[in-house]
């Protein structure tokens, strides 16, 4: 096995136990990006001096005996929607091309505090709109399986990276699905945690209240060991939640004997691809072999989630990004000759079609007028969304759907209809509108050699559940070790 | 024949609070930084930062809120209303519109000696904007300073209750004075620490349905408000004298040339889109808190104006003096309540002719004259070893330097002579070497009583208490 | 149904300037769109309160206390578009 395809938690052993060192595994992780990268197209930036320097330095103090945090030496990669401290921070949009921030977010800050090394800053959508990172003003990143096809998104770099063995894992984040679909369409292990698990600060904000950041992994354990180091309560971000965090690695076990699995009926609708249907098919067999009871639920209002978080993530969006008005940072069009202008071209001209279309449909939900007829009833809506679940949890431990509809499509296929678009992300938005947890893993490949995804959902801030859950079931199955012939 | 109007006045009052950081960040709110340096990554609008509520400004709020009779709500929102200007730095002010934290209030004001309540329909928390430069380097351009924005507000929104400029007058004053006396923020119009828009529209009297009202801006001190009323409603009579109407627009107040300029040109069609702060949780005011605040509420200018007339009998025009600043106020108090028998009258008569000039004219070395100071100082009155006079002397020597009272008193040679054998003894020979002016005061020439006054002063060096001095005399011409 | 000069109120609201025919296209998009959201229209939530945020706690609050930051400097070398001495820069404000 080559460095670079080593899981989180086989490097910190070997790490340990000076089998290799970071600089080997950084350079191997280097020298991958370098074979891959004009194929794959998953970064944005690379900080490649500053990760061989920073890997040399934690290999020094390993040599000195120093104790050391687990992930220290590790190389990972951020989406570029985490605001890190002089490192050039995106968001893949012109607006911010050039932008360098002069703090860290709170994540960063937690990974920093561990020693991790930064590979570099990975592709996305424009803050994070879209569902295929075709949207980035920089370039598309290709699925690894198969370069013709999108890689999902919005964190469709972090996922083709992971998956290609560009970085031992990476962050991501998730406002309707963009770390499980990517994490789906790609192969790995992608984990939305509960809003409020993890700190949205210096995290570049889309929708306040549906973002929220979690780990794209290989494996279900290294999804737990990043979740570990990333959980917490912030004081820096009020909707972040004072609960302790458990050890998440504590809940890989094997045994789901007794486990209640739910099935929403309304997941198994008309378009739902018949070999992703297949693959949960065979997953419930699979978790019913080893002991887990099956339960068919209902989540009545899933047929509403697309167009609520359509009005509610815009609405949100809009304002977050008024913003960026080309005073204080980022991108001011040289072609302005006075104040309106300034605001009117920079903006015009840095921000792309997708961004402008949801900045335009979230103006138009909260102005005067149409704000009960779309924000609010969107709001209500919400709360119906929200009490499905509170009642379906009341009858099950977890709750298992497909990731997404379909494998992954063609590059260009849906780019040219927004609403087509908006459809793929059909399973993960309710998730992000009740704020619970929901993980991707691994449960097929289609005939075309795809990757197919299921999701578990749990209920509030019981993450444990899905990991218990997730890793039975891929220690019984050999998906996860399946990897893209690159 | 002419249609006689009535005016129709409400206010929006926006007084920064006295907070050390801002309200949703701990960069610092320091009047004068150096442009921009009050400001940190959430002061800033940058990427990926979060508001944090600032506890301190909250208790300010719900402090505003118990003096002006609101109800404190148990639960209030933060909503933002969006909209792009430069000093602006999210695009986006975070503010309170459907659940502010205080509402339906009241206060009291006094105009011509007429007591009327004047409504208050709520109080609400939000940030405060930057600041624009128009005259600073290159005219071809702005300058954004945004030390100001994020500074804590609230919001004082009253009921249209006012009927005159000078009921606005005195409300806005009332209101300042609470506020100032709360200690949530220093009052400052000139500084726009306190700063006042007000709503004016006209009425033919007797009508209920309101006019239409025209809103004022940048009226930096309590005579432009008043100013910018009155020529408001003069401008409003005239327009529906000509048969012309009121247009409901915003105007700016141009104080040097003493008329307002509509701001319509400059104002596009703004629509806030208010919507809740999807960053910010509900803000959750417990009982408990309110309770505690409110046992905690210092006694107000007008009550406490009340209780120093009955509890010191001092006369109204003396109690609203000494309670018009909180700090002078408390002083007094704390100092009459130290002595034993001097009369709070004279004490306040001190305050008043002396200490309140001393604190206006030189504030920096006023804080050396403490209560204890004065007590120090009017307990030698009390034992009549110093004079009213000499004390005033001393207390300006106090606010001067370091020195002991009793230095002070040496140095000055202030030793008050009040020893009857001593003070006798003088009275004797001063009788005994004036024997023509003794015959003719008997004589009933009464008003040598002063000159024989004068001469024991004279002998003694200005030092005798003229009290004893007099007793002692009255005593001795008897005789 | 939007018309396009809804949408091109819209757009000066938001500070963004489109060209004739992409208003046209913006107009049929957001029909579409907006359109798909009709569905919402059918679920009766008269009596059903809104939820503005995913977790349901009071909002946490911080001492009123100073913390220095020092991200000026950098921001006005770094990023700023526009700057003079340490202020931000813009076009003349009419």
């Amino acid at each position: 096995m080559e460095l670079h395809q080593l899981t989180i938690a086989q490097a910190i052993e070997k790490l340990a136990k000076k089998e290799i060192s970071s600089a080997e595994l950084t350079a191997a992780c280097q020298q991958r990006i370098q074979q891959t990268e004009s194929q794959l197209g998953s970064y944005i930036t690379l900080t490649q001096e500053a990760a061989l320097a920073q890997a040399k330095a934690v290999d020094d103090r390993r040599a000195k005996g120093e104790p050391l945090p687990p992930l220290a030496g590790i190389p990972l990669a951020l989406k570029d929607i985490f605001v890190t401290k002089g490192v050039k921070t995106t968001c893949a949009s012109r607006i911010l091309e050039n932008f360098i921030p002069p703090y860290d977010g709170t994540a960063v800050r937690k990974l920093i505090e561990q020693d991790y090394v930064l590979l570099g800053k990975l592709n996305m959508d424009e803050f994070a709109m879209g569902s295929s990172t075709e949207t980035s003003y920089f370039k598309k990143t290709k699925n690894p399986w198969n370069l013709e096809y999108i890689p999902g998104g919005s964190s469709g770099g972090s996922a083709s990276a992971v998956a290609a063995g560009q970085c031992l894992g990476a962050l991501g984040t998730d406002t309707g699905g963009s770390i499980r679909q990517p994490a789906a369409l790609c192969g790995i292990v992608g984990i939305k945690p509960t809003y409020g698990r993890v700190s949205r600060y210096g995290v570049v904000a889309f929708a306040s209240s549906l973002d929220q950041v979690g780990p794209m992994t290989q494996d279900v354990r290294d999804s737990a060991i990043l979740l570990n180091t990333i959980a917490g309560h912030d004081p820096l971000d009020s909707t972040s939640v004072n609960r302790p965090v458990p050890d998440y690695t504590q809940s890989l076990k094997t045994d789901v004997k007794g486990l209640k699995i739910g099935v929403p009926k309304e997941y198994f609708i008309e378009g739902l691809d018949a070999e992703v249907k297949k693959s949960l098919e065979n997953a419930l067999e699979q978790y019913r072999s080893l002991g887990a009871e099956i339960i068919e639920v209902t989540l009545p209002h899933t047929q509403y989630a697309v167009p609520t978080y359509y009005i509610l993530a815009p609405a949100e969006a809009s304002s977050n990004l008024a913003r960026y008005d080309g005073v204080r940072f980022g991108y001011r069009s040289p072609n302005a000759k006075n104040l309106t202008e300034m605001y009117q071209k920079s903006r015009s001209e840095g921000f792309g079609p997708e961004v402008k279309r949801r900045i335009m449909l979230g103006t138009y939900v909260l102005s005067a007028g149409y704000y009960d007829a779309y924000y609010l009833k969107a709001q209500k809506v919400r709360t119906l969304i929200r009490r499905d679940f509170e009642a379906a949890f009341q009858q099950v431990d977890v709750l298992l759907t497909p990731t997404t509809p379909t494998p992954a499509f063609r590059i260009g296929e849906k780019s040219d209809d927004p609403l087509k678009m908006y459809l793929s992300d059909i399973f993960t938005i309710n998730v992000n509108l009740a704020g619970l947890p929901g993980m991707s893993l691994p449960c097929g490949l289609s005939s075309q050699g795809l990757p197919i995804g299921m999701q578990l959902i749990a209920d509030y801030f019981q993450e444990e559940k899905i990991f218990h859950a997730a890793y039975a079931y891929e220690q019984a199955t050999e998906w996860h070790r399946k990897r893209p012939s690159l | 024949m002419s249609i006689s109007y009535e005016t129709v006045i409400g206010l929006e009052v926006h007084a920064q609070l006295k907070t050390e950081s801002k309200i949703f960040s701990a960069a610092s709110t320091q009047f004068g930084a150096p442009p921009n340096t009050n400001t940190d990554p959430v002061t800033l609008g940058l990427p990926g930062v979060l508001p944090v509520l600032n506890m301190g400004v909250v208790e300010m709020a719900i402090k505003a809120g118990l003096a002006t009779h609101c109800e404190i709500a148990p639960r209030s929102i933060f909503a933002r209303k969006n909209y792009f200007y430069p000093d602006l730095p999210k695009g986006y002010q975070i503010s309170q519109f459907e659940l502010p934290i205080c509402q339906r209030g009241w206060i009291n004001i006094k105009v011509d000696g007429q007591e009327k309540k004047i409504g208050i329909t709520r109080i609400h928390l939000e940030e405060d904007a930057g600041k624009l430069l128009h005259d600073f380097g290159d005219s071809d351009f702005s300058h954004v300073d945004l030390n100001r924005a994020g500074v804590p507000l609230i919001e004082t929104v009253s009921e249209p209750d006012m009927r005159s400029a000078a009921e606005a007058s005195a409300y806005l004053k009332h209101l300042r004075d609470i506020f100032v006396y709360l200690g949530i923020c220093d009052g400052n119009m000139e500084e726009g620490s306190f700063r006042c828009d007000a709503n004016v529209s006209i009425r033919p009297v007797g009508q209920k349905e309101f006019g239409t009202r025209a809103e004022l801006k940048n009226m930096n001190s309590f005579r432009n408000v008043e100013r910018a009323i009155e020529y408001e409603v003069k401008r409003q009579e005239a327009l529906l004298a000509d048969g012309k109407v009121v247009v409901q627009e915003t105007r700016l107040w141009n104080a040097d040339k003493g008329v307002s300029e509509s701001m319509r040109s400059k104002e596009e069609a703004n629509d806030y889109r208010y919507f809740p702060d999807p960053d910010l949780l509900p803000l959750i005011v417990d009982a408990k808190w309110v309770e505690r605040l409110k046992n905690s509420q210092p006694e107000l200018a007008h009550e406490k104006s009340l209780r120093f007339q009955k509890d010191y009998n001092i006369p109204e025009y003396d109690a609203e003096v000494l309670t018009a600043d909180r700090s002078i106020a408390e002083h007094w108090e704390k100092s009459v309540q130290g002595l034993k028998s001097l009369e709070a009258k004279k004490v306040s008569n001190l305050y008043m002719t002396h200490l309140l000039k001393l604190q206006k004219e030189t504030p920096e070395t006023f804080e050396r004259i403490t209560s204890e100071k004065v007590i120090e100082i009017l307990h030698l009155v009390e034992s009549g070893k110093i004079s009213l006079n000499m004390a005033k002397e001393v207390l300006d020597e106090v606010a001067g330097s370091d020195k002991a009272v009793a230095d002070i008193i040496a140095a000055k040679g202030f030793v008050q002579i009040s020893d009857t054998a001593t003070l006798e003894q003088t009275i004797d020979k001063v009788l005994a070497d004036n024997p023509d002016n003794l015959a003719a005061y008997k004589g009933g020439k009464e008003k040598l009583f002063g000159f024989f006054v004068g001469q024991t002063m004279k002998a003694l060096g200005g030092k005798a208490n003229p009290q004893v001095v007099n007793d002692i005399l009255k005593k001795k011409l008897k005789s | 149904m939007i018309q396009k000069d809804t949408v091109a109120t819209i757009a000066k609201l938001a500070r963004l300037e489109f060209t004739e025919p992409e208003l046209m296209t913006f107009a049929d998009q957001m029909n579409q769109i907006l359109g798909f959201m009709e569905q919402l229209d059918g679920l009766d939530t008269s009596k059903i309160e809104a939820t503005s945020h995913a977790v349901d706690i009071p909002g946490p609050m911080r001492e009123d206390r100073v913390v220095e930051s020092n991200v000026i400097e950098s921001l006005l070398k770094e990023n700023a578009p526009d700057h003079e001495d340490n202020f931000f820069r813009v076009p003349k404000v009419l």
